[in-house]
C-alpha cells in the first residue's frame, strides 16, 4: 500500500481551544491513515475529541475559540491545513464529505430536501439548477427514498428519513472520504439498524474511505476495517477490527468493552469505568487516565506513556507495555 | 421547485395526465402537506383579533392609497384652489370640509396616504437592505467585524431618527429621494440590530455548519441558509418600522423639510391647517385622524406577526 492510496492520513495533529483564557486540549498528537476503500472508527467518550478531529480534515475547527497547533492532514496527499479558501472550497463536499451528529438539526428547515441535496452538485459540478435537482432526486432514490419526495420539507421526514437525506447530501459529489461523526446517535435502535445497513451497502459498492466517529463499539464492530481508541484527546490503542476486539491491550479500552452488556449472561452486573473522563482544561499529568486506571504504577502519574507497536497495524500508549509486547490484561 | 414526477405507482392511469393532476394519492396528499405551514401560520394568525383588525385597516388604507387617482383627480381636485369655497365644515360635497385655500380635504387625505406609505415602505425597504448587509456580516462573522459594525451603529443610534434624517435633508436638499434615502439610512441602524441578533441565533445551526462543509461560499450560506431563517422578527421589525417612518415623514413635512405644498402630505397638512385649527378644527382633524389610524393599524399588524412568528411568545 504506497501513501498514494491512502485517502487521509493525519499526522500529529494537536488542537487547542482558547476559552476565558484557559486552554483547552481537544486532540493532541493524533495520527489516523486511512486507505482508500477502507473505514476507520474513532470510539471514545463524549468531549475525547473526536468531533474536533474530524472538523480538523475540513479545516473547519470553530475559529477564533479554536486552534490548530501543529501537525498535517493530508487529503490525497494535499495539506488541508495548508490550503487556500479555495482549494477549501473546491475540497469540501467533493473530496470530503460530512455526515453530522443530528439529522434534526443538520438539515435547514425552510428549504425541500431536494435543493439541499442539490445545493452541493450546483456548487461543485457548475451544472443547471434543473441538473442539480434530478442528480438530487437519483440521490433520494439511492439512499432509499421515493423521488417525488423531494419537494417536501425537512420537517416531513421522519428522523431516519432525514438522516438518508443529510447521506445523501453528503455523498452528492462522490467524496473519496466520508466522516461520519455519530450518525446514528440520535437515533432510534431501529432506524439505526437502516441508516448502518445503508452505510455497508455503499461501501461495497465504492472505493469511498470513511472516518466513523461513534462511542458504540456495536457500530464499529458492524462497519469499521480498524479502529482507534480516543481518551482526552489522545489515541490511546489503535489497530485492526481483529486486533482490538480479539486482542485489546490498553485498560481503557478494556473498560469500554468491559461496560457493555453482556448478552448471554444478563445477570451479571456492568461494570463501568469509575471516574470521569477529564476536565481537558486541566488534565493529569502523565498518562490522562491514571486516576481511573486499576492497572496504575507511580510512572504513570509522572511520565507520558510511550507509545509501542505491538504488530504492523496495533499500536498502544501505556506505560504496561514499556518492556514486553505480552498482553498485561489477561490476568 | 422541480416538478414531481407523473409516473406514480403500479396501477396509475397511463394517459398523459393533463397539467395539476395528481396521478397517484401520494401526490395528491402532498399538494396539501406542503402548504401546512404557512396554513398553520395564517390560522394562529386570524385567531388574533387585533391583529386581523390591523390588517383590515391598513389593507383599506392601501387600496385607497393605490386607487388615489382614480377617487380624486390630482389637478381638478387635490390642488385645485377655489378661494370662494375656503374653510367649509363637511358637508355633502366635501365629507371632511375644504381647507384654507378651498381643496377637498378627502381628496387630500386619500394623495397623502399614496405620498406616506410610498415614501413609508420603500424608506425601510431601503434600510432592510442596509441592515440586512451590515446586521448579517456582523452576526455571521462575529469578532472584530462584528465589533467594527456595530460600534458604528451605536454612534447613529445616539442620533434621534429625525434629526439624522433632518441633517441628510438639510444637506443634500428636500426632494422625494432623498427622503427615502434620508430616513432609510436613519432607521438602518435599528434594522442592522435586529438582524444581527437573528443571525446571531441561526448562526450556530447544525445546518450552517453543513453547507460549509459541503463547500459553499460564505456569502451564499447567509444568503441561502441564515437569512431567510430570520425571517420572521424581521418582518414585524419591517412593519412596526414602516409606522415610525410614516410619523417621521409626517414630522419632517410638519416643520417644511419634507414634502412641499402644494403636494399633499399629512404632516404638511396639518402644519398648513394649524393656524385654523381653533375656529376650523375639522381642517386639523381629518390629517391626525388619518396618521392615527395607519400608525395603529401598523403597530397592531406587527405586534400580531410577532405573536404569530414568535412560538416563544405563545401563550
Amino acid at each position: 500500500m504506497d501513501a498514494q492510496q491512502n485517502m487521509l492520513e493525519i499526522k500529529d495533529l494537536t488542537v487547542e481551544y482558547v476559552v476565558d483564557d484557559e486552554v483547552v486540549h481537544a486532540a493532541t498528537e493524533v495520527n489516523i491513515t486511512i486507505p482508500a476503500g477502507k473505514t476507520f472508527g474513532l470510539v471514545g467518550e463524549t468531549g475525547a475529541g473526536k468531533t474536533t478531529t474530524a472538523l480538523s480534515i475540513l479545516n473547519l475547527v470553530p475559529t477564533p475559540a479554536g486552534r490548530i497547533v501543529s501537525g498535517e492532514v493530508l487529503v490525497k496527499g494535499q495539506d488541508v491545513l495548508e490550503a487556500s479558501p479555495k482549494q477549501l472550497r473546491a475540497m469540501r463536499g467533493n473530496q470530503v464529505a460530512m455526515v453530522f451528529q443530528d439529522p434534526m438539526t443538520s438539515l435547514n428547515p425552510i428549504k425541500t430536501v431536494g435543493e439541499q441535496i442539490a445545493e452541493g452538485v450546483r456548487i461543485h459540478r457548475g451544472v443547471s439548477d434543473k441538473e442539480a435537482l434530478g442528480q438530487a432526486k437519483k440521490l433520494l432514490e439511492m439512499v432509499g427514498i421515493p423521488g417525488g419526495r423531494m419537494s417536501e420539507y425537512p420537517h416531513q421526514f421522519s428522523g431516519g428519513m432525514k438522516q438518508r437525506v443529510v447521506i445523501a447530501m453528503a455523498l452528492a459529489c462522490d467524496p473519496d472520504l466520508l466522516i461520519a461523526d455519530e450518525p446514528t446517535t440520535a437515533l432510534d435502535v431501529t432506524i439505526q439498524a437502516q441508516v448502518l445497513k445503508l452505510i455497508r451497502e455503499l461501501k461495497e459498492s465504492s472505493r469511498m474511505a470513511m472516518l466513523m466517529i461513534t462511542h458504540d463499539l456495536g457500530i464499529v464492530a458492524q462497519v469499521c476495517d480498524s479502529v482507534g481508541i480516543m481518551y482526552a484527546g489522545r489515541i490511546v490503542e489503535c489497530g485492526t477490527l481483529a486486533d482490538i476486539f480479539d486482542d485489546l491491550r490498553h485498560p481503557y479500552t478494556r473498560g469500554l468493552f468491559d461496560s457493555l452488556p453482556d448478552i448471554e449472561n444478563r445477570r451479571a452486573e456492568l461494570k463501568p469505568i469509575p471516574g470521569l473522563i477529564p476536565d481537558p482544561v486541566d488534565l493529569p499529568p502523565g498518562c490522562a487516565f491514571h486516576p481511573r486506571c486499576s492497572y496504575a504504577r507511580p510512572e504513570c502519574s509522572r511520565d507520558l506513556p510511550p507509545t509501542r507497536w505491538l504488530s504492523d497495524t496495533h499500536h498502544v500508549s501505556c506505560h504496561l507495555y514499556k518492556d514486553t509486547a505480552e498482553n498485561m490484561l489477561s490476568a | 421547485m422541480e416538478a414531481t414526477s407523473t409516473a406514480g405507482r403500479a396501477g396509475a392511469p397511463p394517459a398523459a395526465p393533463p397539467p395539476r393532476a395528481f396521478t397517484t394519492k401520494k401526490e395528491f396528499y402532498a399538494q396539501f402537506k406542503k402548504k401546512s405551514i404557512a396554513h398553520e401560520l395564517w390560522l394562529r394568525f386570524l385567531k388574533n383579533r387585533t391583529a386581523v383588525a390591523g390588517l383590515i385597516i391598513f389593507s383599506v388604507i392601501a387600496i385607497v392609497a393605490i386607487t388615489a387617482p382614480w377617487i380624486a383627480d390630482y389637478d381638478a381636485v387635490v390642488t385645485k384652489i377655489d378661494i370662494a369655497a375656503r374653510l367649509q365644515p363637511p358637508s355633502a360635497s366635501h365629507w371632511f370640509g375644504t381647507d384654507e385655500l378651498g381643496r377637498d380635504i378627502l381628496a387630500r387625505i386619500v394623495h397623502g396616504a399614496q405620498v406616506s406609505l410610498l415614501i413609508g415602505i420603500t424608506a425601510i425597504f431601503v434600510s432592510l437592505a442596509v441592515g440586512l448587509v451590515l446586521g448579517g456580516a456582523a452576526g455571521y462573522y462575529g469578532g472584530k467585524t462584528d465589533s467594527i459594525i456595530m460600534r458604528a451603529m451605536d454612534v447613529f443610534l445616539c442620533l434621534p431618527d429625525v434629526l439624522l434624517a433632518l441633517a441628510i435633508i438639510a444637506a443634500f436638499g428636500n426632494t422625494k429621494l432623498n427622503l427615502i434615502i434620508a430616513i432609510g439610512l436613519s432607521f438602518s441602524p435599528k434594522f442592522s440590530r435586529v438582524v444581527r441578533a437573528a443571525v446571531m441565533s441561526v448562526r450556530d445551526n447544525e445546518y450552517v455548519e453543513a453547507a460549509r462543509s459541503i463547500g459553499a461560499r460564505d456569502h451564499r450560506i447567509i444568503a441561502r441558509h441564515v437569512l431567510p431563517n430570520c425571517i420572521g422578527p424581521i418582518i414585524v421589525q419591517v412593519t412596526l418600522y414602516v409606522a415610525n417612518a410614516i410619523l417621521t415623514i409626517a414630522a419632517l413635512s410638519f416643520i417644511g423639510l419634507g414634502i412641499q405644498p402644494p403636494t399633499p402630505e399629512w404632516g404638511n397638512m396639518l402644519a398648513s391647517g394649524r393656524t385654523f385649527m381653533r375656529d376650523f378644527p375639522h381642517i386639523v382633524v381629518a390629517p391626525g385622524l388619518a396618521i392615527f389610524f395607519t400608525i395603529l393599524a401598523l403597530n397592531l399588524l406587527g405586534d400580531g406577526l410577532r405573536d404569530t412568528l414568535d412560538p416563544r411568545l405563545k401563550h
